[in-house]
């Protein structure tokens, strides 16, 4: 099997390969970097922000993803002790970078994610919560995999039903039947439509995972981190 | 693309975990046991 892994490309010598392949991780490590920093030392949303922003720097400079060896333990792991090294040296040094000096110019919503943390439990350990937050961050780039491959494949209302029964929170949920009705179409499309978009959905998950590690081994540990069952 | 509520997401957790019977004559009707290949459930 052929591994893209955005891991590997990080590592690489060629700065627009890294470049590419830094944006991808911090697509799905931002909100648990930013979530982390701001709870564990309990440091101002700016700072945080300043913080996760210089974090993914050093990564595209190659600070620390040079050490990391999937063999030693997972990447999330790995990067939550960078981020904790990174700011223990910051405090030590007071070296901060002024803001948006030098940073890898992410287009990141620290204004949602910090209305997030406003409204989230803190009973939870930051290391707990970290890891939610990375799984949090799978599922929501493996459903955007699914709304473009949907999009591009003509199955757009594949999508628009898994999203209208899968993802909203009413309460109680619409039936096979109201959803058959609100979109024309039979029920028994509705069934064969929703079981095609989670069966894509798992795909597109699971897809994402594989460029997030490095080997298969790796791969199938996070996996049933990330499902909570074993993946064959 | 919109941030997932924690419940939305153990929501879809828990479907993920549910084996997909689609196209067959199959119904799902509940976890028997899981080991170390996999899980047993009563169809």
């Amino acid at each position: 099997m052929t591994r893209h892994s955005l891991v590997v490309a990080a590592q690489s010598n060629d700065p627009a390969t890294r470049s590419w392949a830094i944006e991808g991780i911090a697509a799905a490590y931002w909100r648990p970097v930013y979530k982390y920093v701001r709870t564990k030392w309990n440091i101002a949303p700016e700072d945080a922000a300043d913080f996760t922003q210089e974090f993914f720097t050093r990564l595209l400079e190659k600070e620390f993803l040079d050490s990391y060896d999937s063999g030693k333990g997972r990447l999330r792991t790995f990067l939550r002790t960078c981020a904790d090294r990174l700011f223990m040296n910051q405090t030590r040094d007071s070296k901060r970078l002024k803001r948006g000096v030098g940073s890898a110019n992410l287009c990141l919503d620290f204004m949602e994610a910090e209305q997030e943390v406003a409204t989230e439990l803190l009973s939870e350990s930051p290391e707990d919560s970290f890891d939610k937050e990375w799984v949090r961050s799978i599922f929501v780039l493996g459903l955007a995999r699914l709304q473009a491959s949907c999009e591009s494949g003509g199955k757009l209302i594949y999508f628009e039903l898994f999203e209208r029964y899968d993802l909203e929170e009413a309460d109680p949920k619409p039936s096979y039947a109201q959803l058959a009705t609100e979109f024309g179409l039979a029920t028994t499309d509705v069934t064969n439509y929703l079981a095609f978009a989670r069966r894509e959905f798992r795909r597109c998950v699971l897809d994402q995972l594989r460029e997030m590690t490095t080997s298969e081994e790796e791969f199938r540990r996070e996996a049933q981190v990330l499902l909570g069952m074993k993946v064959t | 693309m919109k941030n997932l509520s924690a419940r939305v997401v153990a929501r879809l957790q828990a479907e993920m975990q549910l084996p997909d019977l689609s196209g067959t004559r199959y119904n799902l009707v509940r976890f028997v046991a899981s080991g170390g290949m996999g899980s047993v459930w009563l169809a």
